[in-house]
C-alpha cells in the first residue's frame, strides 16, 4: 500500500524515494497521485505519494559468503561543514551558522603568514580560520566531481507574514553566487567536497579570490539600502547526477549572522549623523543621501565581519556652525590670578544683543567658577550651559577649563568682542569659532577636544547611546577623522564628558558620493566603541584599526577586524576587538 | 611556592647577566634598532593621540644620526613637529647645522610653517649666535605669513626666540592679514572666521608671548642659583606664575640647562655634571615633601604635583623608593610630565 511523506526543507523527489529504498525519483514520477509535483521543486508541506517497493530477490548457493551493496546508501545530502583534522568526513560537525570572515582573502593561518589554500582536503592554512566552510555533498551513486551551486540569499517577507530568504534580482545573481562550484570526492568514498570558502562583503575580495569566495554584501547602490548583510543566507544546490530527468536537486540554506552566538553576537551600532555647512545657510559639505551611502555601504561592509550592523538612531540632518562656545582657562585649566577682566558679546538675528560683564576675575577661582560667574549673567531667551572639560594630559588632574556654550531656541547664535587685553595672567577667555572648511581638530588632549570641536559637540551632540558623527569639509591638520573617545581605559583620572565622548568627525571625502578613505569612519567609530587606540603588533596592514588606514578599496587593504587579540598601543596590551565593543562601548549598542 | 622562589631566581639573575646569547655589541646594535624604530614611529608616522609620547632613554647620537639622515626638506610638518619635541627635550645641538640647511633662503608662503617649526626648533636648542641669525630670518616668514594658521606658528616662534627678539614685525603683518580678511567679512564667512581667530592673535597671544618673554627675561636676571631655580620649579609646578601656555615649557627646558653651569651665561652647551644634576633632584625632592605646605595649591592637585616632582627627581638623577615609584604608577594616569624618563 503506498505511503504518504511529508517533504522538508530542500528534499527532491530522488532523496524521498532513495530514503525509502528505491534508487531515484522515476517509480515516483510514474504514479499519477505525484503529478502536481514533477515539474517544480519541493517545498515543506508538499504531500509525496511513496509506491510500494518492490523486494526482488537474489538466489545464491549455501555455504558461501555473498557480498551485497546498498546502491542508495547513506542517503543523498549537502551540507556545510568546516571540517576538521582528524574526526572521519561524515562525523565533522554542520555549520549551523555562517560568518564574514576577519582574514585577509588571500591569506592563510591564524595570522595570515600563509597562502589560503587552493587545494581540495584538509589544510590548517585554511582551518584556522574559523569562519572558512566546505560544501559537502553525499551522493554514493554520483561520480567525482559533483558540482554544486552556492548563492547568497537576501531576507524577504514571506506572503505568510513571516521572513525568509530569496534570492537576489536577476541582475544581481551572478555576482553573488558561486557557479559552478566543484566538489571532488574524499576518502570516505562517498562524499565529496569543494575547497576551503569565506564570505567576502566587496568585489575586491571576491575578485582577489573569486573561486573561493562568496560574496555577501548591501545593495546600496543597486537600489535597495535596507538589505542587510548578516541578515541573508547562503544556499548550496547540488542537482543529482543519476536523477533520470535531470530534475531532482538537494538544498541546504544557512544563514550568515548569529544573534546568540559566543564569537560575533550580531548586535546594532547607534549612530547620528550631523552634516556640516560652511557657513550658516550655505550648502552641507556633503548631501545627506552620500553620508547615509557611506554608512549603509561601508560601515555594513566592515562591521559585518564583527557581527555589527549600522543603525541610525535618528535621520542624517544638516547643521549650521555656531561662534557659541566660550572657553575658560584653556589650554591649562589653572585658577585665575585674579584683578583682570572677562566678557563678551552674544548676537543672533531676530534677537536683542547682550553684553555679558565684563567680570573682574577672582584670585584662586578655577575656570568653572569663572565660568559660572559669567553664564550668570546671561538672559533669556538665551541659554547658557557652563560644563567642565577634564584635566589635560600635561595638566595636574584639578586643573581643568571651562565651556559656556550660548544657544538660543531655534536660532544662531554668534560671539564676540570678548574683553582680551585686560585679561586674567593666568587664565584666559577665547571663543570657539568651529571653521568648518578646516576644523582645527584636537592636537594632543583628544579627551577634551579643541575649542572648535566643542562648539559642535556641545551644540549639537544628540546623547550618550550613539555615535555622533560630525562631517566637516577637512580638518586643519590633515586626519581624516578624529574620534572622541571615552578614555576611562586610556586615564581613568581624566575621562571624556558627555557631550564631547562618543563622537567623530569625518572630513567630506570619507563621506562623500565615492568610496575613497572607505574606512576612515569604520576606523574611527570603532576608537570610540571599543576605546582603544591603535593596533600594533602581527597583521597590522590589514587592520581597520592601525594608524594611517586604506584610502582605496583592495584586497590587502586595512580593512579587517581581527577577532583574535590584536597588540594595541593604549591601553597597551592585547585586546579582542568584538569584546572590547560588547564591553566599552555597549551603552553604544541595541538588539540586532 | 618554592618553584614561584626559584623562578623569581632566575629572572633576577638574567636580569643581571643580560640575555646570555647577545654578545655586548649585538645588545648595542638592538637598542639602536630599537631606538630607530621608536623614532620612526613617532616621527615619521605621527598620530593625533601620541604627540607627548616622546620617546625616552635613547642616546642622543642616535636620534642626531636619525634627524639627519631622515629628517629632509620633504617632511611633513606634522613630522617636523614630533622633531621639534624630540630635539628639545634631547637638547640635541649636534642637529643645528643640519635643520638650519633645510631653511629656504628665500622661504614663499608654502614654506611659512614649516620653516617656523624648524626655527623653533633651532630657537630652543641652538647657540645665541645661532638663535640671533634666526630671530633675522624670522622676518622673512612673517612677511610670507598668509593666514592664521602660518601666524599660529610664528607666534610659537616668537615666544621661542625669547627676551629681546623683536615682535613689531609680527604684529604688523597679523594686522594687515586681519585688514584683508576684515575686508571681505560681509560677504565670506571664512574671511570672517579668519578675521576672528587673527583678532585673537593680535590682542590676546600676541600680547602674552610679549609678557612671557619679559617675565623670561626678568627671571633670568636672577642672579642666586637656588632662588631661580625654585622660581623656574614653580612655573614647571604651574604655580603661582601666568602666561603657562609658554612659560611652563621654557621652564622645563631652563630646569635640564641648570644642570649645564652656574648661571644662565654658563649655559649654552649641553654639558652633564653629576652634582648639578644631584642638586635639581634634591630640590624637586625638598618641595615634593612640602607639598600640603604651599600656598594656593588646589589639594586635589597634590597627588598630580607629588607625581610630577618624583618623576623630576629620578629624571635628574635621584632614587626613588619603590613605595614612590609604585605611587606613580597608581596616580600618574596618562600624565605627561616633561622632566620625567617615563
Amino acid at each position: 500500500m503506498p505511503s504518504l511523506v511529508t517533504a522538508q526543507d530542500g528534499d527532491c523527489l530522488c532523496v524521498i524515494a532513495i530514503s525509502s529504498g528505491f534508487l531515484n525519483c522515476q517509480p515516483l514520477r510514474g504514479d499519477p497521485a505525484n503529478s502536481g509535483l514533477l515539474n517544480r521543486d519541493l517545498v515543506a508541506g508538499d504531500i509525496v505519494t511513496v509506491p510500494d517497493i518492490d523486494p526482488g530477490g537474489a538466489s545464491g548457493a549455501t555455504d558461501l559468503r555473498h557480498v551485497f551493496v546498498r546502491r542508495n546508501a547513506p542517503p543523498v545530502s549537502i551540507r556545510m561543514t568546516h571540517g576538521s583534522p582528524n574526526l572521519p568526513y561524515l562525523k565533522d560537525l554542520d555549520v549551523p551558522v555562517l560568518h564574514i570572515s576577519n582574514h585577509q582573502t588571500t591569506r592563510g593561518g591564524l595570522e595570515d603568514a600563509g597562502v589560503f589554500p587552493n587545494s581540495f582536503g584538509f589544510n590548517p592554512l585554511g582551518h584556522d580560520d574559523p569562519d572558512t566552510f566546505k560544501v559537502e555533498v553525499v551522493d554514493p551513486q554520483a561520480a567525482s566531481p559533483v558540482i554544486v551551486k552556492l548563492e547568497a540569499l537576501r531576507r524577504v517577507l514571506l506572503p505568510n507574514g513571516t521572513f525568509g530568504h530569496d534570492v537576489f534580482p536577476a541582475a544581481e545573481q551572478a555576482r553573488r553566487s558561486l557557479d559552478p562550484l566543484e566538489c571532488k570526492i574524499v576518502t570516505s568514498g562517498v562524499a565529496f567536497r569543494c575547497r576551503y570558502l569565506r564570505l567576502v562583503t566587496d568585489d575586491t575580495d571576491k575578485a582577489a579570490l573569486p573561486t573561493q569566495t562568496l560574496l555577501a554584501t548591501d545593495m546600496t547602490d543597486e537600489g535597495d539600502p535596507l538589505v542587510e548583510i548578516l541578515e541573508q543566507a547562503v544556499r548550496a544546490t547540488y542537482s543529482l547526477q543519476k536523477c533520470p530527468v535531470n530534475l531532482c536537486k538537494v538544498s541546504k540554506t544557512v544563514r550568515i549572522g548569529d544573534t546568540a552566538g559566543p564569537r560575533k553576537a550580531r548586535t546594532a551600532l547607534r549612530m547620528a549623523v550631523h552634516i556640516l555647512t560652511t557657513a550658516p545657510g550655505a550648502a552641507p559639505v556633503v548631501t545627506i543621501a552620500q553620508a547615509d551611502r557611506r554608512i549603509n555601504r561601508w560601515v555594513r561592509r566592515v562591521y559585518a565581519q564583527a557581527g555589527i550592523v549600522p543603525r541610525r538612531a535618528q535621520p542624517t540632518r544638516i547643521v549650521d556652525p555656531q561662534n557659541n562656545l566660550v572657553a575658560i582657562g584653556e589650554p591649562h585649566g589653572v585658577t585665575a590670578n585674579g584683578g583682570g577682566q572677562m566678557g563678551f558679546r552674544i548676537t543672533s538675528p531676530g534677537n536683542p544683543t547682550q553684553v555679558i560683564g565684563p567680570i573682574v576675575t577672582v584670585k584662586n577661582a578655577k575656570p568653572a567658577d569663572t565660568a559660572a560667574a559669567l553664564a550668570a549673567l546671561v538672559l533669556p531667551p538665551y541659554i547658557a550651559t557652563v560644563t567642565v572639560n577634564p584635566a589635560g594630559f600635561n595638566d595636574l588632574v584639578g586643573n581643568r577649563s571651562a565651556d559656556i556654550v550660548v544657544t538660543v531656541p531655534g536660532g544662531l547664535v554668534t560671539i564676540d568682542q570678548e574683553i582680551q587685553p585686560i585679561g586674567d595672567t593666568r587664565q584666559v577667555l577665547s571663543v570657539g569659532r568651529p571653521s568648518v572648511a578646516s576644523l582645527a581638530g584636537f592636537t594632543n588632549d583628544f579627551l577634551i577636544g579643541s575649542s572648535q570641536q566643542r562648539a559642535l559637540l556641545k551644540t549639537y551632540d544628540t546623547g550618550e547611546d550613539r555615535v555622533d558623527i560630525f562631517v566637516v569639509q577637512t580638518i586643519a591638520a590633515g586626519d581624516r577623522g578624529q574620534a572622541m573617545m571615552h578614555g576611562g581605559s586610556i586615564d581613568p583620572q581624566r575621562p571624556a564628558i558627555a557631550p564631547v565622548r562618543f563622537s567623530v568627525f569625518v572630513i567630506a571625502s570619507a563621506m562623500d558620493g565615492t568610496d575613497g578613505n572607505f574606512v576612515t569612519l569604520p576606523h574611527e567609530m570603532l576608537h570610540v566603541a571599543e576605546d582603544l587606540i591603535h593596533a600594533t603588533g602581527a597583521r597590522l596592514a590589514q587592520q581597520v584599526m592601525r594608524n594611517g588606514t586604506s584610502a582605496t578599496v583592495s584586497e590587502p587593504a586595512s580593512k579587517r577586524i581581527k577577532e583574535r587579540p590584536q597588540q594595541f598601543d593604549s591601553p597597551a596590551g592585547l585586546h579582542r576587538q568584538i569584546d572590547r565593543v560588547h564591553d566599552k562601548g555597549k551603552g553604544l549598542l541595541e538588539p540586532f | 611556592m618554592s618553584t614561584k622562589v626559584n623562578l623569581n631566581l632566575i629572572l633576577a639573575a638574567l636580569i643581571l647577566i643580560g640575555p646570555p646569547c647577545l654578545s655586548g655589541q649585538q645588545r648595542k646594535k638592538m637598542n639602536t634598532d630599537t631606538g630607530i624604530l621608536q623614532l620612526e614611529s613617532y616621527i615619521l608616522q605621527p598620530d593625533a593621540f601620541h604627540g607627548d609620547a616622546i620617546p625616552k632613554r635613547l642616546k642622543p647620537d642616535v636620534i642626531g644620526r636619525f634627524v639627519m639622515d631622515r629628517v629632509g626638506r620633504d617632511t611633513r610638518i606634522k613630522s617636523l613637529l614630533r622633531v621639534e619635541k624630540v630635539v628639545t627635550f634631547y637638547d640635541l645641538h649636534e642637529v643645528c647645522g643640519h635643520l638650519s640647511s633645510l631653511l629656504p633662503a628665500n622661504p614663499t608662503p608654502t614654506d611659512v610653517a614649516k620653516s617656523a617649526v624648524i626655527g623653533r626648533t633651532i630657537a630652543a636648542v641652538c647657540t645665541p649666535a645661532e638663535v640671533a641669525k634666526l630671530a633675522g630670518y624670522s622676518h622673512l616668514l612673517i612677511a610670507n605669513a598668509q593666514t592664521s594658521s602660518d601666524i599660529v606658528e610664528l607666534l610659537e616662534l616668537q615666544d621661542r626666540l625669547g627676551p629681546g627678539a623683536d615682535s613689531r614685525t609680527l604684529e604688523v603683518r597679523i594686522g594687515q592679514l586681519r585688514a584683508a580678511a576684515a575686508a571681505q567679512a560681509d560677504s565670506n564667512y571664512q574671511a570672517r572666521q579668519e578675521a576672528y581667530s587673527l583678532d585673537e592673535m593680535r590682542s590676546l597671544r600676541l600680547d602674552r608671548v610679549r609678557r612671557a618673554n619679559d617675565t623670561k627675561a626678568q627671571l633670568l636676571a636672577i642672579a642666586d642659583r637656588k632662588k631661580r631655580i625654585g622660581e623656574e620649579i614653580k612655573i614647571y609646578l604651574t604655580l603661582e606664575y601666568g602666561y603657562l601656555e609658554y612659560l611652563t615649557p621654557w621652564s622645563a627646558i631652563r630646569l635640564r640647562h641648570e644642570t649645564w653651569g652656574n648661571s644662565p651665561a654658563d649655559q649654552l652647551v649641553r654639558v652633564e655634571d653629576a652634582g648639578r644634576r644631584t642638586e635639581m633632584a634634591s630640590m624637586f625632592r625638598t618641595v615634593e615633601s612640602n607639598l600640603g605646605r604651599l600656598p594656593d595649591v588646589d589639594p586635589e592637585n597634590i597627588p598630580s604635583l607629588r607625581v610630577r616632582c618624583l618623576r623630576a627627581v629620578e629624571y635628574f638623577g635621584g632614587a626613588l623608593t619603590n613605595e614612590e615609584r609604585g605611587w606613580i604608577t597608581q596616580n600618574a594616569g596618562r600624565q605627561v610630565d616633561v622632566l620625567s624618563n617615563d
